[in-house]
């Protein structure tokens, strides 16, 4: 039994659908990241679970019991605010207590129940001040001590990391699977920041225009993304426009331009023949290697995507580096290679293996951002 | 070279060169006019020797003293205060009805209400004066002390609903959703963190009104009728058939009334805008 689950969930704004049909669970004791671009509905669902958005059709059941049209003080779940949302008016201790005070806790019991979560979230001897004297990161760490004091069945996290600068905000990823584990709550935690959602949670869901896209695990999400945006989504990838020439047995064949190339047939799972396809692969998937003047030298090797270009950028990231090339067959790609070093304008040979693609019909493939394939 | 030598127009020239120098005397002789008169008021009011001797021979408290034994002023005041204390008590209810509806209510005529409570702000007095005899005495047949009451609630609605508008604006209602979201139904969220995060505003709000009531005399004069002479009405007749020096004495208690009233308005709305960062 899921501590949480959501079935058929759909929310209409007038003709505008927010959320489509949207179905899953969060088990108890995880940390759930609900992952789309703005606009796709994610924070919808969350204050439908809150209860301050009525679903139009479909259940939430808590611990198995429908809680759609009770309002949101009657709800076992406490909420982490986008813009925290702490009361200016009261002191952090007595924002902390607050809940605690509605459901009728003693003052004493209030007192001790938050001197414990300041220590908690490392705010010990903050509690007389006011939220306003406090910095964004301690701010945050309040509006998650009042969440977390009532011991919810489940807290809901509306985006709250997204106002703090970067470093920050990856401290309070740790902070808050810390916090996750010693307090042993389930987290709903909605972003539209994959880098934290993949830092942060156990299992993903993935949203896009009101519907759910996949729903796994970070690896299953970023090593068998189910469509072309989620690839896109979930970390960085090339795309490759391609045709589908044959399918076989275990193999599915693709003609990217010039030549055909078969890919095994777990890489390209909804393909038909005569689908036009997106080859998408990861950057750091990608081989470079010089091209050493000879210009028409692609290793053709079954089971292998090259083609030759010009380095035109190049970043270094840590370890590796990060190189734009200007392909001569497929626009523009990204290559990330750790222990080899070329020059913006250096030829290149590109290359990738069958089995590391990923290849999704284009037909109806929303795409998040236009990639710059050409 | 610098820019000023190529300007050939001479009064061009003049004014490039001594911008500042005018702006500054423009900006003194217009806090001139505004205070000066203000300042020669409260001045003769501890004068000994009556009122059109300027320079006075002595100083004295005399004038103070005489009209705090001066029955007439006394009740005066009184009378002003038993249509001001009402009176804000309505328009502080009113206002903070209005700009919670404007603020929370997506309805038809929305921005006509808005329109419509401030809009007697610039309506010329006399014309809504004269209206005001015509409709509640004339058609509704009221009493001078109710009709007095409305006049001033009238006047002094708009101003209250301009000064207690933005606290609800600036309020953010996040706050009640994390109020109900931490367990506090819909009375105990307005109780508890609606009602203090828009309360200074609202007293803001009165305290305005009650100067603006208090100091009101355009309406007054015209509705009230023959009955007790309010504040300003009583100035106002004092200076038509004799001017004593005690008229000074009752407009440095309305300044200083009106000044500490706007001041405590401005040092709540400013610790509440402190409040919300």
């Amino acid at each position: 039994m899921s501590l949480l689950r959501v079935r058929g969930l759909t929310k209409e704004f007038g003709d505008l659908v927010a959320v489509d049909d949207v179905d899953f669970d969060v088990e108890d004791g995880e940390f759930v990241s609900i992952l789309g671009p703005s606009g796709s509905g994610k924070s919808t669902v969350l204050r439908m679970v809150a209860g301050f958005e009525e679903p139009t059709e479909g259940e939430i059941a808590l611990d198995d019991v429908g809680i759609v049209g009770s309002p949101p003080f009657e709800r076992d779940v406490n909420m982490v605010f986008q813009d925290l949302a702490l009361f200016p008016h009261l002191t952090v201790g007595e924002n902390i207590g607050y809940g605690l005070k509605q459901s009728g806790v003693p003052a004493d019991e209030r007192r001790e129940r938050t001197e414990r979560m300041l220590e908690m979230v490392r705010l010990e001897g903050y509690g007389d001040r006011t939220p306003s004297e406090l910095s964004g990161g301690e701010q945050q760490r309040v509006a998650l001590a009042r969440a977390l004091v009532n011991e919810p069945a489940l807290v809901l996290f509306d985006e709250p990391l997204s106002s703090l600068d970067r470093k920050l905000r990856q401290h309070m990823q740790g902070e808050l699977q810390r916090i996750q584990l010693e307090t042993d709550t389930t987290f709903l935690y909605v972003t539209h920041d994959q880098e934290v959602a993949l830092a942060v949670s156990d299992r993903l869901v993935v949203l896009d225009d009101g519907r759910i896209q996949q729903v796994g695990s970070v690896e299953e999400l970023y090593e068998a993304p189910e469509s072309r945006f989620v690839a896109d989504f979930i970390g960085d990838v090339n795309a490759v426009e391609g045709r589908v020439t044959g399918v076989e047995d275990d193999t599915v064949v693709i003609d990217t331009g010039d030549d055909e190339v078969a890919v095994p047939r777990d890489r390209a799972e909804d393909v038909a023949v005569d689908d036009a396809v997106d080859v998408c692969v990861r950057p750091f998937q990608v081989r470079v290697e010089s091209a050493d003047g000879d210009a028409d030298d692609p290793a053709d090797a079954d089971g292998a995507f090259s083609t030759t270009g010009i380095v035109r950028s190049r970043s270094y990231q840590g370890s590796d580096s990060q190189y734009g090339i200007e392909t001569d067959r497929w626009g523009h790609l990204s290559a990330e290679v750790r222990s080899a070093s070329f020059e913006v304008d250096d030829r290149v040979t590109v290359a990738w293996d069958a089995g590391d693609v990923h290849v999704y019909r284009r037909d109806g493939v929303d795409s998040p951002e236009e990639d710059g394939g050409t | 070279m610098s820019a000023i030598d190529r300007v050939t127009d001479p009064l061009e020239r003049f004014t490039q060169a001594h911008a500042a120098r005018m702006a500054a005397a423009v900006i003194v002789s217009v806090i001139a006019f505004l205070w000066l008169p203000i300042g020669v008021l409260v001045f003769m009011s501890f004068a000994d020797g009556g009122v059109l001797s300027f320079p006075p021979d002595e100083l004295t408290l005399r004038w103070y003293r005489e009209f705090l034994t001066n029955d007439a002023a006394i009740d005066a005041i009184v009378t002003t205060l038993t249509i001001s204390i009402p009176a804000t008590g309505i328009t502080v209810a009113l206002s903070t009805m209005i700009a919670y509806a404007i603020d929370r209510y997506v309805f038809p005529g929305r921005s006509w209400l808005q329109l419509l409570a401030t809009l007697p702000i610039i309506v010329p007095l006399v014309v809504t004066g004269v209206a005001m005899v015509l409709f509640f005495k004339g058609t509704l047949g009221l009493p001078d002390y109710v009709a007095v009451v409305i006049a001033h609630v009238i006047r002094t609605i708009p101003f209250a609903t301009l000064v207690i508008l933005p606290t609800f604006l600036s309020f953010d209602r996040g706050l009640e959703e994390a109020s109900k979201d931490l367990g506090a139904d819909e009375f105990e969220t307005f109780r508890q963190v609606t009602l203090p995060n828009v309360f200074p505003g609202v007293v803001a709000g009165g305290l305005l009104a009650f100067t603006l009531s208090f100091n009101e005399f355009v309406y007054t004069y015209f509705v009230k009728g023959s009955g007790d002479p309010t504040l300003p009405v009583y100035i106002w007749n004092q200076i038509r058939y004799n001017v004593t020096p005690e008229v000074n004495v009752i407009s440095v208690v309305f300044l200083a009334v009106a000044v500490s009233m706007v001041l405590a308005a401005v040092s709540i709305t400013r610790v509440e805008l402190i409040a919300q960062r």
